[in-house]
């Protein structure tokens, strides 16, 4: 009603309004104009077809153009929520959140729905297929880094071979110039051995002469020798047989003691020469011994000299037998002189050769080496592409994670997940943190997942202890702490949706890892906090 | 020389043997003779002492083993010499064989050695050149009555 006295409503009447100020001042200017009464009939006429085309032009001009007014505004209305919606939905798009850019046009048209559900889809299928080829590109680059690595390593340890073997094969030729040199010497050498060798040999006939007449003299020595001890047995059986005649003799002697005893005095000096006799037969017993005693030793020696002459026959007929084989060897060694000789004539001229090709191959080492390191610098560079390459991907891939889209690889769509459960229990603390440790029990690539509020204060956090393991927070992660220097939560703040940073390197794992910020609403759609999660790069990618 | 010659006053030859260690000593004049060992047969069933029958001057002779009669023990078949005595009538006929291992020397013996069939086998002990002698009674042995008045003292 208000509306309707409005200027607006008041505009819309203003056509009838002017159309009955037209008629009234057309009837007074009528009246003031007709003085007689015979013209009255005109100035009824033109009031009642005034009256009449008012009240025509108000039903069939005016009610009919209001209605459309009225239709056009609410087509206006509709019309502007729909834009509203579709502006909204377009900043969910511009925000990378193409779930809520869906959820957010059922209101519109069909048309437009399903060109917006259309659009929304093509971009998720873009961004989803944009992720599989970054993973793709990091595997492929990751595995192209490691190969060029390996092979890289391989090159240089191979530069580092051929380096080596050119140093080998320069001491290789070195060592054949003096192993051509010392064959000369050796074959020179060897000429002399030969010289050396019939000298020998003719001195070696000489001594076996020698050993042979030491040979003969000591078997003369042992045959006189043996004649020695016949002699000596012969001088044995002789003492034996003057031991026996003194023996008879003392016995003789005591019986003539014994008979002279029994004569008395008769006998008196028979007794004495008796005992003489017997003294004498003593001594010549005693001289016996003395005579057997240095026979003996005699007899002794001339075993030996037997024994020490046999030796020495057997040694000279060792040494002749030596003598023999020593002049087989000297001829032996003399033909093999000949052939060492020979042979090291050989040895000169094939290692001159040597040394000739092996300057030919040090050459041609020396620019393998070039081209093998040539070929490392450039697979370290190849490397380094890759390297860069598997970080574009990454990077690619963790800018993909700026978009929310209804994929499982979606970690924003994931957490978003989570932000709900966060809200529903977002004033017990310790539920909170229960939700914090189920959100790192289900995702085992996050290290450390927090809330913090909107001024950047610390609610609650958990970390991955089979990821940090016992190690903590270098800066100290702490309920209260504030965070709203944080490059994530000054982006959330700017965006108001989610954040997420570039890769860094992590103080808890030395890992490269990112973070990933998305803002929990309460039911009212305000934003009363922030969710953080720091995703180890190194499993997030094994995932 | 006059010195052996001249036999002292009072003193008897004696024949100076060894048989073992033991050196024993035999009136020279009860010792018909010294020959080498002869060969013995044992008589079964006889003393220790005795060794067996010898042959001597186509007589058998008894021998009886010296070491064994005065140091007891087992006799010794290995003796070098053999002292035949004989005495009186006799004396030219062999009695008795004493076996031996050496016989040394005739010597002589003061007097005073009770000698005969009375006395013991060793009638006395004498020191001759540091060591002991053991006098044997022959009469114990040739168990005859002596006809020779001198040849015992007292």
């Amino acid at each position: 009603m208000a509306e309707k006295w409005s200027v607006g409503g008041f505009r819309g009447w203003l056509g009838a309004g002017l159309m009955v100020v037209v008629v009234l001042v057309g009837g007074a200017f009528l009246e003031t104009t007709v003085d007689d009464t015979g013209e009255s009939w005109f100035l009824h006429a033109f009031l009642v077809i005034g009256l009449f085309a008012t009240v025509a032009y108000t039903l069939l001009v005016h009610l009919p153009t209001r209605r459309k007014l009225r239709d056009a505004r609410a087509l206006q209305n509709n019309y502007d929520k729909q834009c509203e919606t579709l502006a909204s939905s377009l900043d969910d798009l511009r925000h990378g959140d193409l779930v809520a850019a869906r959820e957010a046009i059922d209101s519109l048209p069909d048309v437009m729905r399903r060109a917006v559900d259309a659009a929304s889809r093509a971009l998720a299928a873009l961004i989803q297929q944009i992720q599989s080829s970054s993973i793709e590109v990091a595997t492929a680059a990751g595995t192209v880094q490691k190969i060029s690595s390996e092979l890289a390593s391989a090159s240089s340890q191979q530069a580092a071979a051929v380096v080596e073997i050119t140093a080998t094969t320069e001491e290789l030729a070195r060592t054949a110039g003096q192993i051509a040199s010392n064959a000369s010497i050796q074959a020179e050498l060897a000429a002399h051995s030969e010289t050396a060798g019939d000298e020998g040999a003719t001195a070696l006939e000489s001594a076996v002469s020698g050993v042979e007449a030491v040979r003969q003299h000591m078997e003369a020595i042992a045959s006189r020798a043996d004649t020695l001890g016949s002699r000596s047995r012969e001088i044995y059986r002789v003492l034996d047989l003057i031991t026996e005649i003194a023996q008879e003799t003392h016995i003789l002697a005591l019986n003539a003691a014994i008979e002279a005893s029994s004569a008395g005095e008769h006998g008196e000096r028979f007794a004495v020469v008796a005992d003489e006799v017997r003294r004498l037969a003593e001594r010549s017993r005693e001289s016996v011994d003395s005579v057997r005693t240095h026979l003996d030793e005699f007899a002794g020696s001339i075993r030996g000299v037997v024994v020490a002459t046999e030796e020495g026959s057997k040694a000279a007929h060792q040494v002749l037998e030596g003598s023999k084989n020593t002049r087989e060897a000297i001829v032996q060694l003399q033909s093999a002189l000949a052939e060492t000789a020979g042979a090291a004539r050989e040895i000169s001229l094939a290692t001159q050769e040597q040394g000739i090709a092996s300057d030919e191959v040090v050459l041609t080492l020396r620019e393998v080496s070039e081209v093998v390191q040539r070929i490392a610098k450039g697979l370290g560079q190849y490397t380094g592409a890759a390297e860069r390459l598997n970080q574009l991907a990454l990077s690619i891939q963790i800018l993909t994670q700026s978009f929310r889209i209804d994929s499982e690889h979606s970690l924003r769509h994931h957490l978003a997940g989570w932000t709900d459960r966060l809200r529903e229990n977002s004033g017990n603390l310790e539920v909170v943190g229960g939700v914090l440790e189920d959100l790192l029990e289900e995702c085992p690539y996050l290290e450390l997942a927090y809330l913090v509020d909107v001024a950047g204060s610390m609610i609650s956090f958990a970390a991955n202890r089979d990821l940090v393991g016992n190690r903590e927070h270098p800066g100290g992660a702490a309920v209260g702490q504030n965070y709203a220097d944080r490059l994530w939560f000054q982006a959330l703040s700017r965006d108001g949706r989610s954040a997420v940073t570039p890769i860094y390197e992590s103080l808890l794992t030395d890992d490269p890892c990112f973070t990933i910020a998305i803002a929990v609403r309460d039911a009212d759609g305000e934003v009363f906090g922030t969710l953080g999660v720091d995703v180890n790069l190194l499993n997030w990618t094994k995932i | 020389m006059d010195r052996e010659i001249i036999r002292a006053e009072g003193h008897r030859r004696f024949v100076l043997v060894r048989t073992g260690s033991v050196r024993c000593a035999f009136p020279a004049s009860d010792v018909v003779r010294v020959v080498r060992h002869l060969r013995c047969y044992a008589v079964p069933g006889s003393r220790s002492h005795f060794i067996g029958l010898a042959q001597y001057g186509g007589d058998p002779l008894p021998v009886l083993d010296l070491h064994t009669l005065v140091e007891g023990g087992a006799p010794s078949a290995r003796r070098q010499a053999m002292v035949i005595l004989g005495r009186g009538r006799r004396r030219r006929r062999s009695v008795l064989g004493l076996a031996v291992d050496e016989v040394l020397q005739v010597l002589e013996l003061p007097e005073g050695i009770v000698l005969g069939p009375g006395s013991a086998l060793v009638a006395d002990t004498v020191e001759i050149d540091g060591g002991t002698v053991k006098v044997v009674n022959t009469g114990q042995l040739l168990g005859e009555k002596t006809e020779d008045p001198g040849a015992m003292n007292g």
